[in-house]
C-alpha cells in the first residue's frame, strides 16, 4: 500500500515532479560530466603508466645522481634475486639552430634499450624497446612536429646542437610518456646518449634530469620502492612507480578538473536551492494528506517511507536525466578539453558516478526534507488541516538545512578536489555569498518597500516581493551566484592578459638560464651588439639541504591512499634540491614581509631570505638555523627576513637567498632577463646566443605568456562553458519557481483580470516583480564577480587589476534580457487563459 | 436595468453540443435582488459567467443599464466590469498574501483611486461587516466567516451597479453562513445594490425579492 500511496501522488502531481527532476537533473549534468571525464583521465594515465614511466621503477634526480646511490639500489635488487633491465635517461634544455632560426628544446638523451615500455610512434615507423633505433651511433634525431614550422625544418634537414650538426630523422607523432600538452616550455628531440658527451652541451652547473629506468622480473614495484626509499637517502633522489608517475600525469590536469568540480558543485547548490523551495510548496500542500493518513492511523514511521521512497523515485529519476543530459554534454566538453590531451580519451559515464549522483541526490533531498517531517509529526493533526496555517518551518529550520547542505558540500569538495584549501576556500566563499546575497537581497525588500510607490502594478509587485520574501531571495540568490560566475572568469581573463600583454613592457623579452661564469661577458657582448644590457644577472648555486635547527633534513614518504593535494605538495616541495642565490638587496618583484634585510644583518651565522610561502610550507620560522650542502661543502644560515615575491613579473627569483659575499666561490650558473626587446631583436639575440653559447637556455617570454595564455584560453573555455551550465541552472530554477508560483497565484492573476484590471497592468506587475529580482541579482552579481576576481587577483597572483566593463555588460544584458523573455513568456501562458477557465480549474 | 433576452449557452460534450442554457429571458429592476435557484449542472454559475462577462453567450443579449454587453470586447468588457460588476465566490478567493484591508483597496487601486482615498473606505466597509480590529490580518489568520466578509466588503467598495454572489455561504457551517446572509441581505440593501443570488438553498434564495428556478436551460418564476 505505501508502495502504491507513494508512487501515486508522484504519478498524479507529474508536472510538480518533472520539475522538480528537471531542475535537480541539470544541477548535476556537469558534476556527472566532470567526474567522468576525471576518471578517463585516470584512468587513462593507469592504463598508460608503464608507458608515461616507461619503466617498473624509475630512479631520478634534478642533478647527477650518485653511482653509489645507484648501487645500493643494484645490490637491494640482486639481494633479492630480482632480475632488471636498466637504461638511463638524461634530459636538459639547449637551443637548437636552424639557418638564422633557434629555439629552446628539451633534448632527450637515450640508450638503446629505451623505452622499457610503451612506443614512440615516428611518422616511419614504431619505436619499441628492441627496436633496431636509427638515431644510434650516428648524428641523427627524432624531433617533435612543432618544431617543423617553428625552425622551417623537415625530415633531413640539419639542426645545431651545441657543437653538434644533427639530422632529423624523423618526427615523433606520438610519445606515450607524454599525457598532456599543458604549454610545455621546449619540444623535445632525442638523441643518442653516446652523442651527449660529444655536443658539450651539459656542463656544471646545467640544468638536467638523470632518469635510471628499470624493467624487473616480478610485479613488485610499490615494495621496491619503498624498500628503496630507505637504501637511498637523498631526499633529492625521486623514486617513481608506475601508479606515482600516472598520478603525477593525471594531475597535470588536476588543477582544471579541480575548478570544473567546483563550478560543478555550485551548479548543484543552486539546483538544491532551487529543489528545497519546490519541495517547500509542495510538502505545504501535502501537509492535509499528512494530517488524514495520521487520522486515518497510519504510523508515523509509515508516513515516512511514503516520503523516502517517494524521495527514493525522484533521486532515481533525477540520476536518469542527468545521466542523459551528460550524455549530451560530454562531447562539448571533450572537444575543449582534447586540445589539451595529447592521447585520446575516451570518456563514459562510469557506474560509480551514476551510484555517487543517486545517493548524492537522495542525501540531498533528505536534507532538504529531513526538518520538515520531522516537524509535522509533532505538529497536531488538527492544525495541519489548515492548509494556509501550514507554514510551519521557522527560519531556524531553514538554516540548519543550510548548515548541513554546506556539510555535504564540503565533504563533496574535499573529496573532489583532495584540497582542504581548496575546500575552505570554497565552502567559505559559498557561505559568504549566502549571508551576503541574502542580506542585500532583504535590505533591497525592504528599501523597495519604504518607496512611496503610486501605481498599484508596482506597488502590488513590491508587496508581493516583500510577502513571499523567501521565493524572493531563493531566486535573488540563485541568479545572482549564476552571474559571479560567469563574469568572474572573463574578468580574471582580462585581468592576466592586460597584465602580461599590454602592461608586457613592463616584463623581460628574454629569460637566459645556464649561463656559466666564463660565458657571461660574451653574452653580455651578444645582448650589447642589439644595445641593451643582461639584467638582474643572478647567481644560482644547487644545493640541498641537510639540517634545519641541527635536525636532520629527511625524504618525507608516506604510503597513505589519501593524502590531500597540500600533504602531496609539500611532500614534493620538500623532497626536492634547492636552488640557492645571493644578493645585496631586494630585486623589484620583490617585498620585505618580515625581519630585518639582509644587509642590516651582523650575526655570526650568514643571513637567509626566505619566500614567506615556501617557509610555511617548510614550518621554517625567522631565526631558524638551515644547514645545506653545497657541492660537498656544508654552509649555515640564519633566517633573518621573508620575502613576497611577484611570481608574474617572470624575473629571476629564488626561494632562498643569502647575503652577498657568502657564496662568492661557490660553484654556480647564472641567470639573467633582457628588457625591451621587439621580436626582431628577440629572434636575432637567439639565434645568436643559439651559435655561440648553445648550452644557454634562452626563453623568449613573451611567446611563452602566448602559448601559457593560448593554454589557459582553452582551460577558461572549458570553466566558461560548466559556467554557462550553472546559468541554464539558474534559468531552470527560475523557470521552475515561476513556473510553480504562476499555477499557484493563477487565482490572484485571475482576480486582477475580475477586478477589472487589463492584462497589461498584470504583464506589467508580474513583469516588475520578476524583473525587478532579476535585474538586482544580475547587479550585484556582476558587482561581486568584480570584488572576487580583484581578490584573487591581488591575493593568488599579486597582479594588477582592469575592470572588464564591456564583457560584463554583455553577460548583464544577455542575461536580462534572457530572463524578461522566459518571464514573459511563463506570464503568458496564465495571462492568455480565460477567467472562464481558471474559475471551471479552481472548483 | 437589467435586460437579458434570448440569451443561448451550449458546451461541446464529445462531439455532442449541450445546451446549458436556452433563450433565457430576465429583467431586473434597480436595487432588485434576485434569487437563482437550481440542481448542480442546471448552469447557475454559467449564467453568472455571462453575466460577468467571464464567458461569452453563443447568442441573445446581456443589457446592463442600457449597455448592450454582448457586443463588448474582452477589453471594453474588463473596464465596464470593473466600473460596473463585483463578484463574490463560494470559495472567497482571497489575495494571500495581502492583508483584509489591502485585499478590500484592491479594486479601488486597480480603478486608479488614491491610496489613502481607498484606504478611509475599505476601513469603513471593513467595519460594515464587523472586521475593522481584523484589517491588517492576512487571509490565512481569518475563519472561512471571517474571509467571506471580507470578500463582500471587497465587492462592495466600488459600489457596483450589480452584485453577483454565487453560493456565498456555500462553504461555511449553518451558524456562520446564516450570519453572514444576514450581514450580506443587510449590507446590499444598505447600499440598494441590484443583486443575482445564485444558492441552491431555497430558504436562502426566498429572502430575494424575486426568485427564479433555472431548470432545463430556462427561468421558471417562483
Amino acid at each position: 500500500m505505501i508502495i502504491k500511496l507513494a508512487l501515486k501522488e508522484l504519478a498524479n502531481k507529474w508536472r510538480w515532479s518533472l520539475i522538480f527532476v528537471l531542475n535537480l537533473a541539470f544541477g548535476f549534468i556537469g558534476f556527472t560530466t566532470v567526474l567522468s571525464f576525471q576518471n578517463a583521465i585516470e584512468e587513462n594515465a593507469k592504463a598508460n603508466s608503464k608507458q608515461i614511466l616507461s619503466a617498473d621503477l624509475a630512479i631520478s634526480a634534478r642533478k647527477k645522481i650518485a653511482e653509489t646511490d645507484v648501487q645500493k639500489a643494484e645490490d637491494y635488487l640482486k639481494s633479492k634475486n630480482i632480475q632488471f633491465k636498466r637504461t638511463k635517461v638524461t634530459e636538459f634544455f639547449a637551443m637548437v639552430s636552424q639557418g638564422e632560426r633557434s629555439h629552446l628544446v628539451l633534448v632527450k638523451a637515450i640508450d638503446n634499450l629505451y623505452p622499457l615500455y610503451g612506443e614512440l610512434a615516428l611518422t616511419k615507423s614504431t619505436i619499441k624497446r628492441d627496436s633496431e633505433k636509427s638515431i644510434f651511433n650516428s648524428a641523427k634525431i627524432w624531433a617533435y612536429p612543432e618544431l617543423k614550422g617553428i625552425l622551417n625544418i623537415d625530415i633531413g634537414s640539419t639542426l645545431k646542437l651545441g657543437s653538434l650538426e644533427l639530422t632529423i630523422d624523423d618526427f615523433i607523432n606520438k610519445d606515450g610518456t607524454q599525457t598532456f600538452r599543458l604549454a610545455s616550455l621546449a619540444p623535445r628531440i632525442f638523441i643518442d646518449s653516446a652523442w651527449l658527451e660529444k655536443s658539450k652541451l651539459l656542463s656544471f652547473g646545467s640544468t638536467f634530469t638523470e632518469a635510471y629506468l628499470y624493467q624487473f622480473s616480478v610485479d613488485s614495484a610499490a615494495s621496491i620502492q619503498k624498500d628503496l626509499f630507505t637504501v637511498i637517502s637523498d631526499p633529492a633522489v625521486q623514486i617513481d612507480t608506475p601508479t606515482t608517475a600516472s598520478e603525477d600525469s593525471a594531475r597535470q590536469l588536476g588543477f582544471l578538473t579541480d575548478f570544473l568540480n567546483l563550478v560543478a558543485l555550485v551548479a548543484i547548490l543552486l539546483a538544491g536551492l532551487g529543489a528545497s523551495y519546490l519541495y517547500q510548496v509542495f510538502a505545504r500542500k501535502k501537509t492535509k494528506d499528512f494530517a488524514i493518513f495520521k487520522t486515518l492511523g497510519l504510523e508515523y514511521s509509515s508516513i515516512l517511507k511514503i516520503y523516502i521512497l517517494q524521495l527514493f523515485v525522484l533521486s532515481l529519476l533525477v540520476c536518469g536525466f542527468s545521466y542523459l543530459g551528460s550524455i549530451a554534454f560530454i562531447p562539448f566538453l571533450q572537444w575543449i578539453i582534447s586540445s589539451l590531451v595529447t592521447q585520446e580519451l575516451n570518456v563514459h559515464i562510469p557506474l560509480y558516478v551514476v551510484g555517487l549522483t543517486l545517493v548524492l541526490t537522495f542525501i540531498a533531498s533528505l536534507i532538504v526534507v529531513g526538518p520538515y517531517i520531522q516537524t509535522l509529526n509533532r505538529v497536531p493533526p488538527g492544525i495541519l488541516f489548515k492548509e494556509e496555517q501550514s507554514q510551519i518551518l521557522n527560519p531556524s529550520k531553514n538554516f540548519l538545512t543550510f548548515l548541513a547542505a554546506l556539510c555535504l558540500m564540503g565533504f563533496l569538495t574535499l573529496f573532489l578536489t583532495k584540497s582542504v584549501m581548496m575546500t575552505s576556500i570554497f565552502i567559505g566563499s559559498i557561505a559568504g555569498l549566502a549571508v551576503l546575497f541574502f542580506g542585500v537581497g532583504n535590505g533591497l525588500i525592504y528599501f523597495l518597500g519604504s518607496l512611496p510607490i503610486r501605481f498599484w502594478v508596482y506597488k502590488y509587485a513590491v508587496r508581493s516581493l516583500q510577502r513571499r520574501k523567501s521565493t524572493a531571495l531563493v531566486l535573488f540568490s540563485t541568479i545572482g551566484t549564476a552571474i559571479l560566475l560567469l563574469n568572474l572568469l572573463p574578468q580574471l581573463k582580462y585581468s592576466l592578459k592586460n597584465e602580461f600583454l599590454t602592461n608586457g613592457s613592463n616584463l623581460p623579452s628574454l629569460f637566459l638560464f645556464d649561463i656559466q661564469d666564463e660565458q657571461v661577458d660574451p653574452l653580455k657582448g651578444i645582448v650589447k651588439q642589439n644595445n641593451k644590457e643582461i639584467s638582474q644577472l643572478s647567481p644560482i648555486v644547487r644545493s640541498r639541504i641537510l639540517k634545519i635547527n641541527d635536525v636532520p633534513y629527511e625524504r618525507k614518504v608516506d604510503f597513505n591512499a589519501f593524502k590531500t593535494r597540500e600533504e602531496e605538495r609539500d611532500a614534493r616541495f620538500r623532497n626536492r634540491g634547492v636552488n640557492l642565490t645571493y644578493r645585496d638587496k631586494l630585486s623589484t618583484s620583490e617585498t620585505l614581509v618580515a625581519g630585518i634585510p639582509l644587509g642590516d644583518y651582523k650575526g655570526e651565522v650568514p643571513g637567509l631570505s626566505l619566500e614567506e610561502k615556501y617557509a610555511q610550507r617548510m614550518g621554517i620560522k625567522l631565526g631558524d638555523i638551515i644547514e645545506f650542502d653545497i657541492q660537498g661543502v656544508e654552509i649555515k644560515g640564519k633566517v633573518v627576513n621573508f620575502r613576497k615575491i611577484k611570481w608574474a613579473s617572470f624575473q629571476p627569483n629564488f626561494f632562498i637567498s643569502f647575503a652577498a659575499g657568502v657564496l662568492d666561490d661557490a660553484p654556480k650558473t647564472s641567470i639573467g632577463i633582457v628588457n625591451g626587446l621587439n621580436d626582431a631583436e628577440v629572434a636575432s639575440i637567439i639565434s645568436q646566443v643559439a651559435k655561440a653559447l648553445p648550452n644557454v637556455s634562452v626563453i623568449d617570454v613573451r611567446q611563452l605568456i602566448k602559448d601559457l595564455l593560448k593554454v589557459s584560453d582553452q582551460m577558461t573555455l572549458s570553466l566558461e562553458l560548466m559556467a554557462y551550465l550553472s546559468l541554464i541552472t539558474g534559468f531552470v530554477v527560475l523557470i521552475s519557481i515561476i513556473s510553480i508560483q504562476l499555477q499557484d497565484r493563477k487565482w490572484e492573476i485571475n482576480l486582477f483580470k475580475i477586478l477589472g484590471s487589463p492584462n497589461h497592468s498584470i504583464n506589467m506587475n508580474l513583469l516588475f516583480e520578476y524583473g525587478t529580482i532579476v535585474l538586482f541579482s544580475v547587479i550585484l552579481g556582476i558587482s561581486f564577480s568584480f570584488l572576487m576576481s580583484y581578490l584573487t587577483l591581488k591575493y593568488t597572483f599579486d597582479s594588477d587589476y582592469s575592470f572588464n566593463l564591456k564583457d560584463a555588460f554583455y553577460i548583464a544584458v544577455a542575461v536580462i534580457v534572457v530572463a524578461l523573455v522566459i518571464i514573459q513568456y511563463m506570464a503568458g501562458i496564465y495571462l492568455k487563459k480565460r477567467s472562464n477557465e481558471i474559475l471551471k480549474d479552481s472548483l | 436595468m437589467i435586460q437579458v433576452e434570448n440569451l443561448k449557452k451550449s458546451f461541446k460534450q464529445n462531439e455532442n453540443d449541450i445546451d446549458i442554457l436556452k433563450n433565457l429571458n430576465l429583467q431586473v429592476k434597480k436595487g432588485e435582488k434576485v434569487g437563482i435557484l437550481g440542481q448542480s449542472g442546471s448552469g447557475k454559475s454559467t449564467f453568472l459567467s455571462l453575466m460577468s462577462g467571464l464567458d461569452f453567450p453563443d447568442s441573445g443579449d446581456i443589457r446592463i443599464n442600457g449597455v448592450s454587453t454582448t457586443k463588448l470586447s474582452e477589453k471594453e468588457w474588463t473596464q465596464f466590469r470593473a466600473k460596473n460588476i463585483s463578484i463574490v465566490f463560494q470559495q472567497y478567493h482571497l489575495v494571500g498574501h495581502l492583508t483584509a484591508l489591502e485585499n478590500v483597496m484592491l479594486p479601488l487601486e486597480i480603478l486608479g483611486v488614491k491610496e489613502k482615498q481607498a484606504e478611509e473606505k475599505a476601513l469603513t466597509l471593513l467595519g460594515e461587516v464587523g472586521l475593522k480590529d481584523r484589517a491588517h490580518h492576512f487571509p490565512y489568520q481569518l475563519s472561512g466567516g471571517e474571509s467571506q466578509r471580507v470578500a463582500m466588503a471587497r465587492a462592495l467598495i466600488t459600489t457596483p451597479n450589480l452584485l453577483l454572489a454565487d453560493e456565498p455561504s456555500g462553504n461555511l457551517d449553518q451558524e456562520t453562513g446564516l450570519k453572514v446572509m444576514n450581514l450580506f441581505f443587510d449590507i446590499t440593501t444598505k447600499f440598494n445594490t441590484t443583486t443575482l443570488l445564485v444558492t441552491h438553498n431555497e430558504q436562502l434564495a426566498s429572502r430575494c425579492d424575486v426568485v427564479y428556478r433555472l431548470s432545463q436551460g430556462r427561468f421558471e418564476k417562483l
